[in-house]
């Protein structure tokens, strides 16, 4: 009896363990069923109907809440999923791993329609070949409950305010060491020295206990916001602030003086794939005007064809979407990929560790 | 000589389905996983190399040691929590409650939530502890509070809280039923012999009902120590726990071969405490037939 | 003064309703007393209403001349041998045996003299050391014994101390106890259920039924006057055959049962003529002649049919058939090894004849 008892309790904390090694795994693919590995928006059933309808395949999507979720999901094994939407400073590793297959720009039509700086984005092109086509783009501003914040903040140093402590919140993410290294002056955030990431790392931990959570999806940040356990954070943007409007929760998002983070996301086939007509087919509608609009609306993200925005968007929209002014990417701080990333994400850790 | 032959055929038929299903669902995993905890990272994923760089690490990193002997806090309270809610309750079942029907209705209500979903549970927690929670909520109304609390929900004691909800069965049940297999007469004899009844719990019960609360420790803590959930559901920044460090380990770091080092040393830490509580019990073990 | 005295003790549980009925008792000190019965008839719970393992619900209960009714069992000057032996098994032999002073803290030197003595008073002196498990069953009993008598109560309660030892066994061990009852000097209440046990042990049993004494007396007056067919049929075996009263005379009646008419001692019962009777007849007071060797003058007899015979080593148990559902039983002492052979085969007629001085007749007819 009392040794049952015990390889139960053996048995129970091994399979806890054991979860984690395989929770990657998930059922293979059925042919014409195109499976998505995509952030929250990217495959929101007011364009997905419109999709299936006219493809005749059958759309499931898997939500990543960080960058950092592709590669693990795929180094699992191929054949799970056939599409993702990975931003461009994670699309290197996944190239490097061998984890996605080259993109036929002959069968995207509207490939040479896509903002050019977005294009020839040295992480998406190499060893001849194109490895993503880009499909929507955006700022990652801060946001903030406009009924306990009167003054709109103005800079990420905010978010180290002590008069927040406890509401503050932080994406559970590497980044956060990107606009950290930004409000301390360090010159190239994607290029820390030891000592600049001893910096970041210090000052990160000195902001904990003024933080209420590091949060991981866009739901459970618009939970902790309407919930009123959050009052101001770091965002995805558009869709976050969307979503919240439409709960009625008084929030506005505010760009700091030290500039926001930029990023763009762009569509990659995994390798083996067997579903390869339906994914440029998702591909192709996703950059098409019901494509692009359809992404716009939900996110409110910026599109990367012109073109076809310009056929679907109001010229207000087109305008405040900054479709119109291609420089206004420049003024970004568009993501890249640390070449350093394991120190950078042993420092995220390290910060999460910290007591 | 047939029939032996045959005996012996039966017996390995009986005894091969239990063993290939250890074999393939324990020692296979865990000798992968060690096989790579002595891989080496390298950019993209990892390779395959023997090397101790990855234990080094665990010894070498702060970080590591920080969360280790959090994990270690927090498995620690929420067994101790739940062992002092468990063995009142476990012990009014057992020797207050004489009918045998009413001790079996509590005794389910204790159980129940063994099969409410953990998520749900650990949700529930949240909709109580929060900002604008029942709890908080029934604070301010009472006057007790002018403004609602941040205290309650995020941190490591909404994480205790938690964990010893969800895990108080493992603490109750091998307590209960170590109670309960105590004979009656045992406490009427030690009466008997002129010994009140404070005495007689302190030598008598509790020595004897050891074995129960040896397991339900061994249960609990080498459950909430490998919880990933909580800290992610109810915790804080300062909620990290060692199953975190593996689960970023295999996910966002792409570092196999630290997070299964890291999981080799989880899995040492499990073995000590069960044979630690193992051997206690074996020299106190008791003929109660 | 007497060592136990209950007075309407009165005792019910919710589901087995009053388990005590109303019973009064006295016990005088250094008796050995019984309570015989079969289980259910409430005489474990009037030991644990002496222990204090149960309360009344009306009544009161004194030992030694104190009233102890509302005192909780460890003050009670009293203790229990308990059916289980209910030893501590995280503790050893010694710390059995001295658990109690232990804990009341009595100079160590004083225990461990007590535990000795106690544990040579069972002859398990060199046991001190072993855990309970290590023992055997008699080897528990005694220890349980020595646990009980170390702390020198006024009473020993005794719980059905000998019914998980085997036949030999228990033999030994009710003689011992007979002796440790002369040697100690204290009261002993026995409860059990095994009528031998009781008559080989007991100066006076309480036979009980439904939470009530039935009788009270010495095994012997007991066995040879039963007041009623229950206790002739619980205390040894007996015969119970419906009769009617023929005729009525000094102090004894004429009944006619079966085929025979009995001239049966009426023991101050009061049995008119034509009344329905029960008569007992102990098998060993009846013997089997054969049917043609009938000797003149002994009116007394019963005619039947041998069933079969029951070799019980010193006794022979035969079975007959005498017209009645039940078969009569006769026992027949074995003296000599000629006698034996000499039986009559099953299924050949038979006659008996029965010591009329040893009927006993009962008003009203029982079914056994």
């Amino acid at each position: 009896m009392k040794r049952i008892v015990r390889n139960v309790a053996l048995a129970a904390a091994s399979a806890s363990l054991g979860m984690l090694a395989f929770s990657a795994l998930a059922p293979a693919q059925a042919e014409g069923q195109l499976s998505l590995l995509v952030w929250e928006g990217y495959a929101d059933p007011s364009f997905v109907k419109d999709f299936e309808a006219e493809s005749s395949c059958k759309v499931q999507a898997t939500y990543v809440g960080s960058n950092d979720d592709f590669a693990p999901k795929l180094a699992a094994g191929g054949g799970v999923y056939d599409l993702m939407s990975v931003s461009s400073d994670a699309a290197a590793v996944l190239v490097a791993a061998g984890f996605v297959e080259p993109v036929d720009v002959s069968k995207v039509p509207e490939y040479n329609n896509v903002y050019e700086s977005f294009r020839t984005l040295p992480a998406l092109n190499s060893d001849g070949q194109v490895w993503a086509v880009p499909f929507t783009w955006g700022a990652n501003p801060f946001i903030y409950r406009t009924d306990k914040i009167a003054t709109p903040p103005d800079t990420i140093a905010a978010l180290w305010d002590p008069q927040y402590k406890g509401k503050i919140g932080m994406w559970d993410d590497k980044s956060m060491l990107y606009n950290t290294a930004r409000m301390l002056g360090i010159a190239d955030p994607f290029n820390m020295s030891d000592e600049e990431l001893e910096k970041v790392k210090a000052k990160l931990i000195e902001q904990k206990p003024l933080v209420r959570k590091y949060w991981s999806t866009a739901g459970e940040l618009e939970n902790l916001f309407a919930s009123n356990e959050m009052w101001i954070s770091y965002t995805w943007g558009g869709l976050m602030l969307n979503d919240l409007k439409k709960q009625n929760v008084p929030v506005a998002e505010f760009t700091p003086k030290e500039g926001a983070d930029g990023w763009n996301d762009n569509w990659m086939i995994a390798k083996g794939s067997p579903n390869i007509d339906c994914a440029y087919k998702y591909i192709n509608f996703m950059m098409s005007p019901k494509g692009q609009c359809g992404v716009s609306t939900v996110t409110g993200y910026s599109a990367t064809n012109p073109v076809a925005a310009k056929t679907c968007m109001t010229p207000e929209e087109f305008k405040a979407k900054h479709q119109d002014d291609i420089s206004f990417v420049e003024k970004l701080h568009m993501w890249q990929a640390p070449p350093r990333i394991d120190v950078y994400t042993n420092t995220w850790n390290a910060v999460k560790a910290a007591p | 000589m047939r029939a032996s032959t045959r005996e012996a055929w039966l017996k390995s038929a009986l005894v091969l389905p239990p063993l290939a299903w250890t074999l393939v669902f324990m020692f296979v995993p865990y000798a992968i996983m060690f096989t790579y905890s002595f891989y080496t990272r390298k950019y993209p994923t990892f390779v395959p190399d023997f090397q101790f760089g990855n234990y080094i690490a665990l010894f070498q990193d702060v970080q590591y040691r920080q969360v280790f002997l959090r994990t270690l806090k927090i498995a620690s309270l929420v067994s101790l929590f739940a062992l002092l809610l468990s063995y009142p309750v476990a012990y009014c079942l057992v020797f207050k409650i004489r009918s045998l029907r009413l001790r079996m209705a509590l005794y389910m209500a204790v159980i129940v939530p063994l099969w409410v979903s953990y998520l749900l549970r650990a949700y529930t927690w949240k909709t109580i502890l929060g900002s604008q929670g029942v709890l908080n909520s029934f604070l301010v109304w009472a006057g007790i509070l002018a403004q609602p609390t941040d205290l309650l929900l995020y941190n490591q004691f909404s994480m205790v809280i938690t964990l010893v909800h969800i895990f108080i069965p493992f603490m109750f049940m091998p307590i209960f039923t170590s109670l309960e297999k105590i004979p009656r007469s045992l406490i009427e004899a030690s009466k008997d012999l002129g010994v009140g009844r404070g005495w007689t719990f302190l030598k008598i019960t509790l020595p004897l009902s050891l074995p129960g609360v040896m397991a339900g420790f061994t249960f609990t803590f080498c459950l909430s120590f490998g919880d990933f959930v909580a800290p992610f559901l109810v915790g804080g920044p300062d909620g990290f726990m060692i199953a975190n460090i593996v689960q970023s380990q295999f996910g966002t770091a792409l570092n196999w071969p630290l997070g299964s080092a890291i999981s080799i040393a989880i899995l040492a830490i499990v073995l000590t405490v069960i044979s630690i509580s193992d051997r206690f019990e074996r020299s106190g073990r008791l003929d109660l037939g | 003064m007497n060592a136990i005295s209950l007075t309407h003790l009165t005792k019910s549980f919710p589901t087995a309703g009053r388990v005590v009925d109303d019973l009064t008792l006295r016990v005088r000190q250094g008796e050995f007393i019984t309570l015989l019965g079969p289980s259910g008839c409430g005489k474990t719970t009037t030991l644990r209403l002496i222990a204090g393992f149960e309360f009344p619900d009306s009544g009161s209960v004194s030992v030694a001349g104190t009233d102890v009714t509302d005192v909780p069992p460890y003050r009670r000057p009293v203790n229990t041998v308990f059916q289980d032996y209910a030893l501590f098994p995280h503790m050893n032999v010694e710390q059995n045996v001295g658990y109690g002073m232990w804990v009341a803290r009595l100079p160590k030197r004083e225990i461990s003299e007590r535990v000795a003595a106690a544990l040579q008073m069972v002859g398990l002196s060199e046991k001190a050391a072993a855990r309970p498990s290590e023992l055997s069953g008699g080897q528990k009993q005694r220890v349980a014994l020595a646990r009980a008598i170390v702390r020198r109560p006024k009473v020993l309660l005794l719980d059905e101390p000998l019914s998980a030892l085997d036949a030999k066994l228990r033999e030994a061990m009710q003689v011992e106890l007979r002796h440790l009852h002369r040697k100690l000097g204290i009261t002993f209440l026995l409860v059990t259920h095994d009528q031998s046990e009781a008559m080989v042990m007991s100066d006076r049993i309480l036979i009980m039924e439904a939470g009530k004494v039935v009788q009270d007396g010495s095994p012997l007056d007991l066995y040879d006057s039963p007041a009623s067919p229950y206790v002739a049929d619980f205390l040894g075996t007996s015969n119970l055959i419906p009769g009617n009263v023929h005729a009525t005379e000094l102090d004894s009646i004429r009944v006619k049962a079966v085929d025979a008419l009995f001239r049966v001692r009426t023991r101050g019962r009061s049995l008119p003529t034509s009344a329905n009777v029960t008569l007992a007849i102990r098998p060993e007071k009846t013997e089997v002649i054969a049917p043609e060797s009938s000797p003149v003058g002994t009116p007394a007899q019963l005619t039947g049919r041998i069933i079969e015979h029951f070799f019980h080593g010193g006794m022979l148990r035969t079975a007959i058939d005498i017209g009645l559902p039940l078969p009569f039983l006769v026992d027949t002492q074995i003296k000599s090894a000629a006698m034996q052979g000499q039986q009559l085969p099953p299924g050949s007629p038979c006659r008996l004849r029965v010591d009329e001085d040893s009927i006993v007749a009962f008003a009203g007819s029982h079914r056994p």
